[in-house]
């Protein structure tokens, strides 16, 4: 081991202890003097003490810079946990006079804000953010790393009100302007511009969340999609929390966000978001509304109240804007066009579906003429899983009146339906309906519109079920009778929910009319009016040869109850054919002797004695339309001559001529004293009620001044109607120039349409309910929802028919379909009294003001074959829904959500016509689609889907 | 009772200044070497040297001066660790608020606490190093095996001193590495899930309640970790290296090669009275040295090739003391200590690190928490502390490697153990590991056969067959400590420089994919 040199060595050593420690103590000296004696700060504040000073010109200024003292200035704020130290250096913040002072640092804050958030409460950074303890610049403006708020100058400074304001909030106003002494109040774009500039920026990136329904796949404070990430906070995210590899512009929060609103794709490659196709300005407005979404971590005090009302956006329009423009387009028509510039779209990659069935369209008319209100609400309220449709009710946040506007909005791009006025029989023109029929109608209702019976359906196929078609028979003569050509034509517009039946509304004026008489043509030609009466007249006077010996023996078997008028009038064979032709078409509701029951009593002396020849057959062959009197247009001319001659037969007195009469009474008087003495019974607008219906076009063409005033002077022996004149001891005596009134009041509704009124129907609902629970809830449902039969609970169907309609129909039946007739003497399977009929129309009138169920359940009725179904499914369905139904280039069928929301209806006249704008085509019969289904293979395939339902 | 000898209370109140000195410093400045000595011996501060010291001790290469770098460190951190103690508040709510006004606005605030953070920094360096010189010149061996057992009670204390420290800021760093190392300290959990072993057996989460107090890192935790790093551990280290740095006087001063003489004489190997005593004692032994006139049994054996302690080896430990000083102030003014953002529980730091000492652990937590959470860890400190017990093979410390085939051995080790530490990261970052290679394999293999447990086990392999070839527990001990040393390096580094956001490697930081 080497000897050491102690002495050398200790030599060196105090060498270097001396620089060693001189060398500490300097560097310890210089951090001491630059940290205390000479920070940056500590000059900052002498230069502003020497501009304090030139600027002292009278006394309070000499004395602020006498005593402003260089030392640390800060704003304690405890409330907020803070302490901005900020006004060390910018100590001429709140002095009025550094306004245009030359150094930014010293300049005083722009704008009246100060005076509304004085620094001493509020401090800089709640605004600015940077970093308040620091008392050294980068630091201080926080643009150093791990300082997650760097500060924002200028406009950008906005986006900090989201902190305290409830304006920024996306479902509030534009904005709300608020101000020291005033009352908060809710500002135009414009104003806002004006009050606070600058602040206009994220009102318009407001709009634009809006516009472009960025809620649609994000969700705000818990109502939106979740296909994107939620962005109630989401300017709460710092720097940290964004990936900046594919960003080209500043390193920032906003350059971050700028250059994804400008190129989703180009930030976040495997991004759903769509290229919104923002221009610059859009993109920074959008960035700094998000920006400015921050959490409120200030306390209450700090917080103005939000404004209470109008929490949630109004109008259907807006709604829709927000959730579903994104997907289907502002319009409707479908967000398609904009997904496809991108050809390798990750939705459509995701998804796997062709571009034009992404998101439906809409606005498309035949879906819109499927689609019930039901529909639509059930899918935008559950969803359809498996899609990219979010269910929106529970997840999406939406509340039902929401989606009922929504509803209601997307109802509203269905074509409104010809004017209703336009469309009559007559109009139309019979060869135009007949091809109109043909390629709309005839896939359901058969070609000859017979509708499904056993027989042929008019294409060749032979049906051999009694049930099992998809439309209901159209040519049945009773039912042309009963259904006038106004409930035909809303029929046609308006469809029938939760059926097959669509509604027709993209049809015109025109084409309604030609269908409507197309199928008024399969009614045979009505007797003419004039025929009758010449024939009648005729007829009373020369009795026909030859049938006079079999008069009294007729008599005899002509019924049970022989009547005086039997015996004391001979028949002839023209009453005895009269007699058969009442028993069979009238007595089910005038009566076997024609007292009256559901319709009036004609054999009363005062009625037989003044209606002559032309009314009645005027009555017979049009009807009364409205009430339960059908037109009866297949009876022959001598048919109904005989039928008048036979109602004659009732009452043998004279027939009365009436001096020719004419009403000139007041009718607004009139309306008043019908109001007192006869609503009770016709109704108030003359409708109908225990009494007849009075403002009936065809019963006023055809009744006279004069039989009204006799009427109504003498009343109607047999029946409930009294005699009004004074003197007549009726309930209610009235002076003839009254009468007089009244009839003119009657006269002055014939040409005008009968108010739609809802009115309880003479019948008692109680008693209706139960005859329906036991007669017709076998067929109808329990609640009219439907079962066999049609749904008769249907607010559209009850609105569009009239109490007469649904009387006839019951009483008469329905020929070809299962519907029986239930009127008394017509063999039905029940036998139905005029009471017991009255009360079940009141029962069913009910619902069309208070339906039992809300929202008519879908109905699944229809009992097919699936296994035959299955096969023409893998045919005619698989290739585009998949084998399963799990959907491969068109929608998913088998989805439980949808299935739920789809009627049976919807599927039969989806299949039977096709969606025009789409890839499904039409299949059913007569459509010009691919294939020609017959409605049975429609029930097979409907059944067959339907069975994915079973677990 | 007044006398003309006793000095009045005029003389008295004069003599005030003169006397004050007198009644502290006993001795005029001494101008002798035995003056010094005799300062030395009778200083309660000075008294921990001998009154003289042999040449060699003095040598750079002989300590490089690490342990009294270390004291100087210990004193740095106990001066501004105060200094800092006035301004800082151990809350959630207000430590982060404190750290940042401490920077900007206490006076030479940011200087106290950079310089206390850089020297924390530097004491675990020092520690490591002040182990390995002590290592490898043999400096554990008898006498001074029981030192090195304090030794590495010191380096513990140490590593939980830093750590303790790096919590209090409680910014993200703080916080998340305080996650971090929490669930390395309940890493004896997931051995337990993985046998199958009841909620009972959930030692870690007895540990990890232990540490922080309740179930998250919060007040609880912070107010622990504040009283352990500012009384408990400081009081504790205080005293360990009282210890330490009493027994090297006791074991002989430092250990030196053969030949050169003690303090006491040539041949003489410890003046501990433990076992041996000296020959021809009288029965009692002064170990006075040179001060004591009389004659002692080991006066005049070579005094003359030692030098008094004041003021060579006065002066030298003075110069290592400004040097840390010098080197904290410098390194405190140019950077400052990390502070980042408030602790957020809601936004996880990734990849969140513990502080970097604790990153060679991390790392093998990455393959299983257990093995390089607890097992590992467990065996090194176990292991370091038995090397003094388990080699006792008689050899002169003082001499680097123990010679010439020490030299080599240490050398192929450090090879060795750095070939396959990279092997043992660069595999699995390459190819995968058991998983990815056999779905189906029980966590149980998992667990046990991951690239931290082979690692350690090829070391131990590794240094029986050194030990099995040059017959000599030393050299396997050696073998051995090299390849924990190197694997300590590279593992370090790697978790370090190398683990990006979910500890997935990556070549540079650059390379990461958040901002």
């Amino acid at each position: 081991m080497a000897e050491v040199d102690i002495k050398s060595l200790d030599r060196r050593v105090q060498g270097w202890l001396l620089v060693v420690s001189l060398a500490s103590l300097a560097a310890m000296v210089v951090a001491a003097l630059q940290e205390n004696v000479y920070p940056q700060w500590r000059l900052t504040r002498l230069e502003y003490a020497e501009i304090l000073r030139e600027k002292a010109t009278d006394e309070r200024g000499r004395t602020v810079a006498e005593q402003f003292e260089i030392c640390l200035d800060q704003n304690v704020l405890p409330e907020l946990r803070k302490i901005d130290r900020c006004v060390t250096c910018h100590a001429g913040i709140d002095d009025p006079r550094m306004a245009d002072q030359e150094q930014v640092v010293f300049r005083a804050h722009p704008g009246s804000f100060l005076s509304d958030h004085p620094p001493a409460k509020y401090g800089c950074t709640i605004c600015h953010q940077g970093q308040g303890r620091a008392t050294v610049l980068p630091d201080a403006h926080g643009s150093v790393p791990y300082w997650p708020e760097p500060l924002l100058a200028g406009e950008t400074a906005y986006t900090s009100c989201g902190r305290c304001h409830y304006e920024n909030d996306l479902y509030g106003g534009v904005a709300d302007l608020y101000g020291k002494g005033r009352r908060v109040e809710q500002v135009t774009q414009g104003e806002l511009a004006a009050h606070v500039p600058g602040a206009e920026q994220i009102a318009r990136g407001k709009r634009l969340v809006v516009k472009h329904g960025c809620l649609g796949c994000h969700k705000y404070r818990d109502r939106g999609g979740s296909l994107g990430p939620d962005i109630t906070y989401v300017g709460d995210k710092t720097v940290h929390d964004f990936d900046f590899r594919h960003v080209e512009g500043p390193h920032s929060v906003q350059g971050w966000m700028f250059a994804h609103f400008k190129s989703p794709a180009a930030v976040v490659p495997d991004t759903l978001m769509p290229d919104l196709e923002l221009s610059d300005d859009e993109a920074r407005d959008l960035a700094a509304y998000m920006i400015s979404l921050k959490r409120k971590l200030v306390p209450t005090a700090y917080t103005p109240l939000p404004r209470p009302v109008d929490q949630t956006p109004a109008d259907g329009h807006t709604l829709y804007l927000m959730y579903c423009s994104s997907c289907h387009g502002a319009d409707g028509v479908g967000a398609v066009a904009r997904m496809s510039e991108v050809p390798e779209h990750p939705v459509l990659e995701a998804i796997d579906r062709p571009r034009e069935l992404l998101t439906p369209s809409l606005r498309n008319a035949d879906a819109l003429a499927v689609a019930s209100d039901d529909y639509l609400r059930w899918i935008i309220r559950r969803g359809r899983p498996g899609t990219s449709m979010p269910t929106w009710e529970g997840d999406g946040g939406l509340a039902e009146e929401e989606i009922g506007r929504l509803v209601a909005t997307i109802r509203a791009w269905q074509a409104d339906g010809p004017p209703t006025d336009a469309i009559s029989a007559r109009r139309g023109t019979p060869r135009f309906g007949r091809a109109i029929f043909q390629s709309r109608c005839a896939g359901c209702h058969g070609v000859d519109g017979w509708g499904d019976h056993p027989g042929t359906d008019g294409w060749g196929d032979t049906i051999t079920e009694k049930w099992g078609g998809i439309g209901v028979s159209l040519r049945s003569p009773s039912f042309l009778a009963v259904a006038s050509d106004e409930f035909l034509r809303d029929s046609i517009i308006h469809g029938r929910p939760n059926t097959a039946m669509p509604s027709w509304k993209d049809l015109s004026a025109d084409e309604v009319s030609d269908l409507i008489a197309y199928l008024r043509s399969w009614q045979p030609q009505p007797p003419e009016v004039e025929a009758v009466v010449k024939l009648l007249a005729v007829g009373r006077n020369t009795p026909v040869a030859g049938v006079e010996p079999q008069r009294a023996p007729g008599s005899q078997q002509s019924g049970g109850s022989p009547t005086n008028a039997s015996r004391r009038y001979p028949s002839t064979p023209a009453t005895r054919i009269g007699q058969i032709l009442y028993r069979g078409h009238c007595a089910n509701c005038h009566g076997p002797d024609g007292q009256g029951a559901v319709g009036p009593s004609l054999r009363t002396h005062e009625f037989l004695s003044l209606a002559d020849d032309r009314y009645l057959a005027t009555a017979i062959i049009r009807g009364r339309p409205g009430t339960a009197m059908p037109a009866w247009e297949h009876l022959s001319t001598a048919d109904v001559a005989d039928l008048v001659g036979y109602l004659r037969t009732f009452d043998g007195s004279d027939r009365r001529e009436l001096e020719p009469w004419l009403a000139r009474g007041d009718w607004d008087r009139g309306r008043i004293l019908f109001e007192g003495a006869c609503a009770g019974c016709h109704g108030r607008y003359a409708e109908g009620g225990v009494g007849p219906q009075l403002a009936n076009p065809t019963f006023l063409d055809t009744v006279s001044d004069a039989m009204l005033r006799e009427w109504i002077s003498y009343g109607k022996l047999g029946t409930p109607m009294l005699p009004f004149l004074r003197g007549q001891q009726g309930v209610v005596e009235l002076p003839a120039s009254q009468i007089e009134d009244i009839v003119a009041f009657l006269r002055y509704n014939q040409g005008r349409p009968r108010p739609v009124t809802a009115r309880p129907g003479p019948g008692i609902v109680a008693q209706g309910a139960e005859t329906y629970a036991q007669v017709c809830a076998g067929c109808h449902g329990s609640q009219g929802e439907g079962l066999l039969g049609s749904a008769l609970s249907n607010p559209n169907f009850l609105r569009h028919a009239s109490d007469g309609f649904l009387a006839a129909t019951i009483a008469l039946g329905r020929d070809n379909t299962e519907m029986q007739p239930m009127g008394r003497g017509r063999q039905g399977i029940v036998e139905m009294n005029e009471e017991d009929l009255t009360n079940v129309v009141a029962f069913l009138r009910s619902w069309e003001n208070d339906p039992p169920i809300e929202g008519i359940p879908p109905r699944r009725v229809i009992e097919a074959d699936p296994r035959g179904g299955s096969e023409l499914y893998k045919n005619f369905c698989a290739g585009c829904h998949g084998a399963d139904g799990r959907g491969e280039w068109a929608p998913e069928l088998n989805n439980r959500e949808f299935l739920s929301a789809a009627s049976d209806g919807f599927l039969q006249a989806t299949i039977a016509r096709g969606r025009s704008g789409t890839a499904m085509r039409s299949f059913g019969k007569g459509a010009g689609g691919v294939a020609a289904l017959s409605s049975r293979q429609i029930n097979d395939i409907v059944s067959h889907v339907r069975s994915w339902m079973r677990p | 009772m007044a006398s003309s000898e006793s000095p009045t209370f005029r003389e008295n109140l004069w003599g005030l200044p003169r006397n004050l000195w007198k009644s502290v410093f006993r001795h005029d400045a001494p101008t002798s070497d035995r003056a010094r000595s005799q300062a030395v011996f009778s200083n309660s501060i000075l008294h921990v040297h001998s009154a003289r010291v042999h040449p060699h001790s003095l040598r750079l290469t002989t300590t490089w001066g690490l342990g009294v770098s270390l004291v100087a460190q210990f004193i740095i951190l106990t001066v501004t660790g105060v200094l800092l103690m006035i301004y800082y508040m151990p809350s959630t709510e207000m430590a982060y608020d404190s750290m940042k006004d401490l920077h900007y606005v206490v006076p030479t605030g940011r200087m106290i606490r950079n310089v206390h953070r850089w020297a924390s920094h530097m004491m675990v360096i020092f520690v490591i190093l002040h182990m390995v010189r002590v290592f490898y010149t043999a400096a554990y061996k008898r006498p001074r095996d029981f030192n090195w057992l304090v030794g590495i009670v010191l380096l513990v204390l140490t590593l939980a001193l830093a750590f303790t420290g790096y919590v209090l800021p409680w910014d993200q760093l703080a916080y998340w590495a305080l996650t971090i190392a929490t669930k390395i300290a309940a890493s004896p959990n997931e051995l337990a899930y993985s046998l199958g072993l009841p909620e009972s057996c959930n030692f870690g989460d007895v540990i990890e309640e232990l540490l922080l107090g309740s179930a998250e890192p919060g007040q609880d935790s912070l107010i622990r970790f504040y009283t352990l790093h500012v009384i408990f551990l400081p009081i504790l280290a205080a005293i360990a290296i009282a210890v330490h740095i009493w027994r090297i006087r006791k074991d002989g001063g430092l250990a030196r090669p053969e030949g050169t003489p003690t303090p006491a004489g040539k041949g003489a190997t410890s003046m501990a009275p433990s076992g041996q005593t000296p020959p021809q004692s009288p029965g009692k032994t002064y170990g006075l040295m040179c001060v004591v006139r009389d004659k002692s049994p080991q006066t005049g054996k070579d005094p003359d090739e030692t030098v008094p302690s004041w003021p060579y080896l006065l002066r030298m430990e003075l110069l290592v003391f400004m040097l840390t000083l010098l080197v904290c102030v410098a390194l405190g003014y140019f950077f400052d200590a990390p502070l980042r953002e408030a602790a957020n529980p809601a936004v996880p730091e990734n990849p969140a690190k513990a502080p970097w000492y604790f990153l060679g652990l991390q790392e093998m937590v990455s393959y299983s928490a257990f093995i390089g959470g607890f097992l590992v860890p467990t065996l090194t400190v176990l292991g370091l502390g038995l090397i003094s017990l388990l080699d006792r093979e008689p050899e002169p410390g003082g001499v680097w490697f123990s010679g010439r085939k020490g030299r080599n051995v240490a050398l192929s080790s450090a090879v060795f153990g750095t070939v396959t530490a990279v092997l043992a990261v660069a595999v699995p970052v390459n190819y995968g590991w058991l998983r990815e290679w056999f779905p189906g394999v029980p966590q149980l293999l998992i667990i046990a056969f991951n690239p931290g447990s082979l690692l350690t086990l090829l070391y131990v392999l590794w240094s029986l067959a050194i030990m099995r070839l040059t017959r000599s527990t030393r050299m396997g001990a050696m073998a051995l400590f090299t390849c924990f040393v190197m694997g300590f390096l590279i593992l370090t580094y790697v978790g370090t420089f190398l683990r990006g956001p979910n500890w997935d490697f990556y070549w540079s930081q650059s390379q990461w994919p958040t901002h």
